[in-house]
């Protein structure tokens, strides 16, 4: 049996508890009398790390690492390593998952083959993208994905109540360990209750407690505990959790407080040894100390391991946090003989048999009364044994290894393809080539747009292709939806007219449902595309059954997709979303549980409009409501203000004009030229592109080269090139159509004119360079003009050289 | 350093010697001067060198002959479900069981092209052995990545000295190798992925197409356009078709 | 950073028309040249595109041989001529000697002798002609060897895109023209635009390049400027036009013609003087003479628009003839001058 274990805590070099297991896991491996070939795959780490890691674990374990995104040569990897994937909240979450998913096929590679079994954590969710490629049928078909319960951040938020900040951060963040509790094959708790905990709090069915094993995992005390005196009458008190929320450090503090305000003179101290991230929590647990107590009471953030060690063998424990999934502290302090103080209404306290009030623990009621009177009695009370952990045999050596499914053969012959979105003839010709070379060549293909853009009422067909005129001038999602079920197919390819295909896409779809007989969607993350230049530049990540996502964003899935139809039918698609109808439809069919399987790699383009808004306020409270109603809420979801995003990557991209695009300048005004010199000349001993404005006129050149549209702003580098001018003004125009001799002299007197956008004139003092930002927000395709003028109230145009060295433009 | 038996051959070895195999079959699959250059001067054997190699040689990891992997052979037997315990013996092994010694031959590929060709081949003497001995008069396929007709490009004296390409590849220094797959560039691989410590071929084909390593520089584009980087489709990428 | 060595990009082979015999053919061609690429992009056999801006380096020439052996390729046609070009084709010729046959197919006319690269390719076919490293030349233009006796006597047919039966469904924009021309002087731009702007029965025309300083003389009233186009999206975009203008001052057989015969579209063109089309019907009506003079194009618009707007489907019905027997005796072409 091959077993990786996924870890981002390694100890003894990666701190944490997390990562004091995989240490335990692999020692009692390594003593096992059927061991496992045991792996373990941890983040990204430095060669020379990586080597202390590898050196330590020689014999026992192969390690292995993630790879940095930033070397992989994947066009996901690299968006997500260059910010250029979109959502930017969900895309911060998904590095670890890509990252993990890239690491695990690096590792089977290394050990020349796939692992029987992979353990993921719930925590971060860092599994997702390794269950969705195994969901796809792309990877790991023949391993088993276990998911262990350390903490999912998602419970501990409902144990910290009242602490965290809203946002689609950290509601993807929550979604994707959803995705791996959910989604594992396997669940690994260490104690029933903390598993019935998880049951509760992800309203999880019967079915996914099937696949739950619970085991007692392998607890060793490495600390040399030495001779462990009798802590005397007068015991210190240690709190040495973490400092957070759901850790509850306040009630220990309030009641060391209480305590002391009962026993003034007692001796003892009161020691919170810990660390934590939220320094404004921490000085607000600080401020819980009154002045007189603060010798008392004491804080302690830098130690080392000896020092805590010696001041734990000195103390009576307490933990009194509200939530554990084991916690090894507890244990370690058990079998260090000091006396542990536990809150009973702890999951892994309370509920669980091992732990035996006034025997091994003492256990308070949660409420720091209730502590501080247990503290009493613990002056007196001595453990009178030592907490069991007797290791539970692993699951994975009782694991039988598993052949992945056969797969059933499916035919994709018979799922029709149907495209929508087009917007003119010009438009589905161009769609009717680009099918004729796609992978849906061979599939049954129907165009849908409006008879009245197709002058006709009839369906033309030819072969396996159609082109089904619609009603009206624009096609109504309701007609769509009723042709989709007309067909009669159990699945549809839908295609919106700015998406399209990668050639494996059809493979990989049918390999999603070979694997997946439930499934309702799949498709894939979307590169998008300049349609006018055919460069790529950033990735929109499709977030599928994510719920949060889906009640927060139109992300669930591109209108590029393999849909079932009767999932069509069930939710349908909402004329009142307008055009946001497919997003709509998308989300309510995660936000019912539809089977969406996002294959985590590129299989969609898109024809990318970087201003396309992702979502809009009214579609998201529309969609709240509804999931609202349909759970029964007294509260009106419709009234939630929610943020809308939009979906512009964080880079943009730069197109820069230089002597290239200045060489095709002519001058059209004023026209004719009423001087004897030409007005517009590329000097390259000058720096660029000489526009000459003479008086009486704006002197105004064209350039040949056309810009694409949505260009946000740019950057005007201008020299006057001479001493001897007094200044010249200067300006971009540009303009949706060619301007003609009428548009330019109304321009010229400065009349504004539709779908012409002229930014404000500038002055260049003589003898000087001058770079301006210009605000564009141009939505059409433009002809590009420079202008250039006399400032007010000047007269003379003698050497006046403004000389245009480069246009950065900001799309 | 590894205690050696005086006498250290296995029973299977032991039954290799006593059988009626002639010499000159044993002697196909061991070179007795490629395995004397792999011992230092003061080490060269008194006895026949197939004797000390098998007694000795083999227990140290040397090789008979430049075509054999004795890594490959392990694998071979690691796979088979062979208990490999310090008197198993690759050489013997491999003689048994008429198995490939190299990945870059194939027994089916080779056995089957000699079929279709009409040449006879005794059920006594191994595919490899008929293949050292017997290839340079008939020159059918034996391998689905080694290019006899891309590699003899490189050498064409090959072709009118009678050598065997496969053997003459694995006698070339590694670094002086000429390419012997028209879709893999050693020099390339081995600045982008590994050193010379293996054959970059025999190791793309191990290991490197595992890791997804790709056999030129134009691989990724050629495999994108439509299929996806697999370590079955890069080898399939390399592939020969010897039909 | 690697050079450039697209071995059967999508580009070079989606659209390529399939006749048996060419699978050990090889086709090198530039990858910015973009006339000489759709011609062999449509084309039957392998595809290589190199660059003669970046050249090639010793992995590119290594990949080359790794690709002319593995396919077992027996004939090169190297579509155009460069200096990279030629280096490749003495390293071939060199490593692969007998065994591989070296064809040289040239997109020149005389009128481009101006330009002083043409001719020096020229000369340089012509040593490599004698030196026994080229074994033919063959020319697109027909009766080339009036220019150069060495170069075989037939013409070499090009190819249309193969787009199938789907030509059958595109859907036409009555009243709209397509000038995919650049503004240079042999391209005849401004001659198309007014023959186009003159004639009643188109109301749009398209142009991918401004006719600079005709907004002058003439009200462009009717021209409408869109992006350049390729591929899918070009193909798409001619199927959508009436008519796509391309009569020019010198040519060769050109490959926009070939894409708008292909998704059914007409194309008015110069004579090409196709010995193998001197009778054909569709020729017949869309060259035109006299190229200098707007009036005569517009009378040759006006008669092809008319014959595409009969009901009798004359005009589809003659380019779906004249495209059979074109790839037909392309094919033939091409097996015939490379010996197959």
């Amino acid at each position: 049996m091959k077993v990786c274990l996924l870890s981002n805590e390694m100890y003894p070099f990666l701190p944490g508890g997390i990562g004091r297991l995989m240490y335990n896991f692999c020692m009692q491996n390594a003593e096992s009398e059927t061991p496992v070939d045991l792996h373990y795959l941890l983040t990204a780490a430095s060669e020379e790390d990586q080597t202390k890691i590898r050196d330590f674990y020689e014999g026992k374990a192969q390690i292995h690492f993630c790879p940095d995104l930033a070397d992989l040569d994947d066009e996901i990897a690299k968006a997500l390593s260059n910010e250029q994937a979109f959502h930017p909240e969900f895309a911060a979450n998904y590095k670890e998952p890509q990252s993990y998913y890239q690491g695990l096929l690096k590792a089977e590679a290394e050990s020349h083959g796939p692992f029987d079994l992979v353990e993921i954590a719930d925590m971060g969710g860092w599994g997702q993208a390794i269950i969705a490629a195994k969901k796809s049928g792309l990877a790991f078909q023949n391993t088993q994905i276990a998911c262990r319960l350390h903490s999912s951040i998602g419970i501990i938020t409902e144990f910290e109540r009242y602490s965290h900040h809203p946002s689609t951060w950290f509601s993807a963040k929550l979604d994707l360990e959803r995705e791996s509790i959910l989604g594992a094959d396997i669940v690994v708790g260490h104690v029933p209750s903390v598993v019935a905990e998880n049951a509760r709090h992800y309203n999880l069915s019967k079915k996914w407690a099937n696949k739950v094993v619970v085991e007692f995992p392998p607890i060793l005390l490495d600390t040399d505990v030495g001779d462990v005196s009798d802590l005397g009458p007068t015991p210190d008190f240690a709190f040495s959790s973490r400092l957070q929320p759901f850790k509850r450090p306040d009630i220990f503090i309030r009641a060391a407080v209480l305590f002391m305000e009962r026993h003034p003179d007692y001796p003892g101290l009161f020691r919170v040894m810990s660390y934590g991230w939220d320094e404004n929590y921490i000085i607000s647990l600080q401020s819980l100390v009154p002045l007189e107590l603060r010798s008392k009471i004491v804080f302690q953030y830098e130690y080392t391991a000896e020092e805590r060690n010696e001041v734990l063998k000195n103390s009576v424990i307490v933990v009194p946090s509200n939530y554990e999934s084991l916690c090894l502290f507890a244990y370690e302090s058990s079998m260090m003989k000091r006396p542990v103080i536990l809150a009973g209404d702890c999951a892994a306290f309370g509920d669980f048999d091992r732990w035996k009030d006034k025997e091994n623990c003492l256990l308070f009621d949660g409420s720091f009364i209730g502590l501080a009177d247990v503290m009493e009695t613990a002056l007196t009370w001595r453990p009178s044994s030592v907490v069991s952990t007797k290791t539970d045999q692993p699951y994975w050596e009782r694991l039988r290894r598993k052949n992945g499914r056969k797969a059933k053969v499916v035919s994709a012959a018979n799922i029709p393809v149907v495209y929508f979105g087009i917007h003119d003839r010009y438009h589905l010709n161009e769609k009717l080539v680009r099918h004729a070379v796609s992978p849906f060549a061979q599939q049954e293909a129907h165009f849908l747009l409006p008879g009245s853009i197709l002058n006709t009422r009839e369906t033309q067909k030819l072969g396996l292709t159609s082109i089904v005129p619609t009603s009206g001038n624009e096609l109504s999602c309701t007609e769509l939806e009723q042709f989709i079920i007309q067909l009669e197919s159990e699945y549809v390819f839908l295609a919106r007219g700015d998406h399209r295909p990668r050639a494996p896409f059809l493979e990989a779809a049918k390999k999603a449902l070979s694997a997946n007989p439930e499934l309702d969607m799949f498709s894939s993350h979307t590169l998008n595309v300049d349609p006018f230049v055919e460069t790529s530049y950033g990735v929109t990540l499709s977030t599928g059954k994510a719920p949060g996502m889906a009640m927060l964003e139109s992300t669930v899935a591109p209108p590029m997709a393999m849909i079932r139809v009767s999932a069509i039918e069930k939710i349908g698609f909402a004329p009142q979303a307008g055009d946001s109808w497919f997003a709509a439809f998308t989300r309510k069919l995660a936000l019912a549980g539809g089977e969406i399987i996002i294959s985590p790699q590129v299989l969609v383009e898109a024809e990318s409009r970087t201003n396309e808004r992702s979502n809009s306020k009214k579609l998201s409270a529309g969609i709240m409501d509804d999931e609202g109603i349909r759970m029964g809420l007294a509260p009106r979801l419709v009234g939630m203000d929610v943020r809308v995003t939009n979906k512009q990557v964080q880079n943009t991209r730069i197109i820069s004009y230089t002597d290239g695009e200045f060489a095709s300048a002519e001058c059209v005004w004023p026209s004719p030229n009423p001087r004897d010199f030409s007005l517009i000349v590329l000097q390259q001993d000058r720096g660029g592109l000489l526009t000459h404005p003479i008086r009486d006129h704006i002197t105004v050149a064209k350039l040949a080269s056309k810009l694409p549209p949505f260009i946000k702003s740019a950057h005007l580098h201008l020299r006057n090139a001479s001493a001897e001018n007094q200044g010249v003004d200067f300006g971009l125009i540009l303009s949706k159509n060619i301007l003609t001799w009428e548009d330019l002299d109304r321009v010229s007197k400065g009349e504004a004119l539709a779908n012409v956008i002229f930014t404000p004139w500038q002055t260049l003092l003589s003898m000087g360079d001058k770079t301006s930002a210009v605000a564009i927000n141009s939505d059409f395709e433009a002809h590009v003009y420079l202008a250039a003028r006399l400032p007010e109230g000047v007269d003379d145009d003698g050497h006046c050289w403004a000389i245009w060295k480069e246009i950065d433009f900001f799309q | 350093m590894k205690k050696v038996r005086a006498t250290g051959m296995n029973s299977g070895v032991k039954a290799l010697i006593s059988s009626a195999l002639a010499d000159s079959f044993l002697h196909t699959l061991f070179d007795s001067n490629f395995y004397a250059q792999q011992l230092p001067q003061f080490a060269q054997p008194s006895e026949r060198a197939i004797i000390h190699f098998l007694n000795v040689g083999e227990n140290f990891g040397l090789s008979p002959h430049p075509v054999f992997d004795r890594k490959y052979v392990l694998e071979q037997a690691k796979e088979n479900g062979v208990d490999i315990k310090d008197n198993f013996s690759p050489f013997a092994y491999v003689l048994q069981n008429d198995l490939s010694p190299n990945r870059l031959f194939s027994k089916e590929i080779y056995s089957r092209h000699l079929k279709n060709a009409g040449v006879e081949k005794s059920d006594k003497e191994t595919h490899i052995e008929h293949f050292l001995t017997n290839w340079v008069k008939y020159r059918v396929p034996f391998s689905p990545y080694f290019d006899v007709q891309f590699y003899e490009l490189n050498n064409p004296h090959l072709i009118m000295s009678g050598t065997n390409p496969l053997d003459h590849y694995f006698r070339v220094p590694r670094r002086e190798r000429a390419d012997a797959n028209p879709m893999f560039h050693a020099g390339y691989y081995v600045n982008t992925y590994s050193s010379w410590e293996n054959d970059p071929l025999v190791d793309f084909i191990a290991q490197g197409c595992g890791q997804l390593n790709l056999p030129n520089p134009y691989a990724a584009q050629e495999l994108l356009s439509d299929a996806f980087i697999t370590p079955e489709n890069l080898l399939k990428y390399i592939e020969i078709r010897n039909d | 950073m690697t050079k450039t060595c697209d071995f059967n990009a999508i580009r070079d082979y989606q659209f390529a028309q399939q006749f048996d015999g060419f699978e050990q053919v090889l086709h090198i061609f530039n990858a910015d040249w973009h006339g000489v690429r759709a011609a062999s992009a449509y084309a039957p056999g392998q595809k290589i595109a190199i660059s003669e801006r970046d050249g090639l380096d010793g992995e590119a020439i290594r990949h080359i041989f790794g690709i002319i052996s593995k396919y077992k390729i027996n004939r090169i046609v190297f579509q155009a001529y460069s200096h990279v070009a030629s280096s490749l084709c003495e390293s071939i010729h060199r490593q692969f000697s007998g065994d591989v046959q070296i064809f040289v197919i040239t997109h020149v006319t005389s009128t481009q002798f101006e330009n002083g690269f043409e001719m020096e390719m020229q000369a340089l076919l012509l040593q490599q002609i004698s030196k026994g490293i080229v074994k033919r030349l063959g020319s697109v233009k027909p009766r080339f060897n009036s220019v150069i006796p060495a170069y075989w006597p037939e013409t070499i047919l090009n190819f249309s895109p193969n787009i199938g039966a789907l030509a059958l469904q595109m859907n036409t924009v009555e009243g709209t023209a397509f000038v995919p021309i650049e503004n240079s002087w042999r391209k005849n731009l401004y001659t198309n635009m007014l023959a186009v702007h003159n004639c009643e029965a188109i109301s749009t025309v398209f142009s991918v390049n401004f006719p600079t300083g005709l907004e002058k003389i003439r009200t462009m009233d009717k021209l409408s400027l869109t992006s350049f186009k390729r591929g899918p999206d070009l193909l798409g975009f001619m199927a959508s036009t009436e008519v796509v203008m391309n009569v020019t001052l010198a040519e060769c057989q050109p490959m926009t013609q070939l894409e708008a015969l292909a998704v059914g579209t007409p194309c008015m063109t110069a004579p090409l003087r196709l010995i193998e089309f001197e009778d054909d019907p569709l020729l017949e009506l869309t060259e035109v003479e006299a190229l200098d003079s707007p009036h005569f194009l517009t009378k040759a618009l006006d008669r092809v628009i008319a014959v595409g707007r009969q009901e009798d489907n004359e005009l589809q019905e003659m380019i779906d003839s004249h495209l059979e027997k074109r790839n037909l005796l392309a094919a033939l072409s091409y097996a015939e001058f490379l010996s197959l």
